[in-house]
């Protein structure tokens, strides 16, 4: 979990001073890409504390997650329906479902611990 | 183990790498706009700036004026009098102070003589203000530049047809039949403004009124010789 967050400071940091931006035009879709990752890394986590994590698994739904979520966007732009709003819920329901497991296993192990 | 940390700490800064980015462009002013938005504000864009460009036209239009009055300002050589006469000139033109000669048509109205049938009313056979009024107007949709009835000139603003009983009157005079309509302008324009079939003329001549028109190569228009005094305007 430490290993996780270091990591996004690490990135926060590279990406601050990175000579590259986004064009405008992507944001949205960089945007639920960027939720979707928060996702995936979070699912990775918590996979991890149940000793369930597969490498595998967490890259390609990173990847694939992603991917998906910026295509649909994409599309949803195109027919004029805001497919994006799908996305964030999903993600969003995920993510914090994620981040309560996390949380209730950190208790949990914190109290068997004592 | 390494393996599965490395790919975690992979993804990680990739995302914050992704974040990063993301809050600078967010954080730069830009906001997300759906394609169709794009759309139209580009179209907005193109416009505002062809009105520009005619605004930036516009300006070395009025440059060029002013240029064109500052070096007739130093130069002795204009004669201003003349100048200023014909731009009098052709104001009066335009206002109908002037006599005026030129090809165009001439038209004679005059009541019906037919027989009325039982119980007719005789108004359907007379020539009315109204009558007059539409043909004149018929005239100036083909082009008339000069008109008049009976040698009292038609100007714009000023000129009144009115109904009095048998007669009407035009520029404050009373006229009887017949009318003589003159106007100045295409011959053929006219010439087919009061023949042509669906014009106002052709309606009269069905009722029985007499309808002529002549064409001719020169036809002289009285001035206006009214009093033009205005009460209201400022």
């Amino acid at each position: 979990m430490i290993i996780a967050i270091l990591g996004i400071l690490a990135g926060i940091l590279i990406g601050l001073y990175l000579p590259y931006e986004f064009s405008t035009i992507s944001s949205l879709y960089i945007s639920v890409g960027i939720l979707a990752a928060i996702d995936s890394i979070l699912g990775a986590l918590r996979a991890s504390l149940e000793d369930k994590f597969d490498a595998v698994i967490f890259f390609s739904g990173f990847i694939v997650n992603a991917l998906l979520a910026i295509s649909l966007s994409y599309l949803g732009d195109k027919l004029g329906v805001p497919i994006y709003y799908a996305a964030i819920f999903v993600f969003g329901t995920r993510l914090f479902n994620n981040i309560g497991s996390i949380r209730r296993y950190t208790i949990d192990k914190y109290r068997g611990k004592i | 183990m390494t393996n599965k940390k490395n790919v975690l700490i992979f993804l990680s800064v990739l995302l914050g790498i992704f974040i990063a980015l993301q809050v600078r462009l967010v954080s730069s002013g830009a906001k997300y706009m759906s394609i169709k938005d794009m759309y139209a504000y580009s179209i907005e864009l193109e416009s505002q700036k062809s009105e520009i460009d005619q605004l930036n036209n516009k300006i070395n239009e009025i440059k060029s004026q002013i240029d064109a009055y500052q070096t007739a300002k130093d130069d002795d050589g204009i004669d201003y009098e003349a100048f200023l006469m014909s731009e009098i000139e052709s104001t009066r033109k335009i206002a109908g102070l002037t006599d005026l000669e030129g090809p165009g048509v001439i038209i004679i109205v005059t009541d019906g003589t037919r027989e009325l049938n039982e119980n007719e009313n005789p108004n359907n056979i007379l020539v009315h203000d109204i009558d007059i009024r539409a043909m004149v107007d018929d005239l100036r949709n083909a082009g008339a530049e000069a008109i008049s009835i009976n040698n009292e000139r038609v100007v714009f603003n000023k000129s009144n047809v009115q109904c009095t009983g048998p007669t009407i009157k035009v520029n404050d005079q009373v006229f009887a039949p017949p009318y003589i309509i003159q106007a100045i302008g295409d011959r053929k324009f006219l010439e087919s403004a009061i023949n042509a079939p669906g014009s106002y003329s052709e309606s009269l001549r069905q009722w029985g009124l007499f309808v002529e028109v002549n064409t001719s190569i020169n036809i002289n228009i009285p001035a206006y010789d009214g009093f033009v005094d205005y009460q209201y305007l400022n």
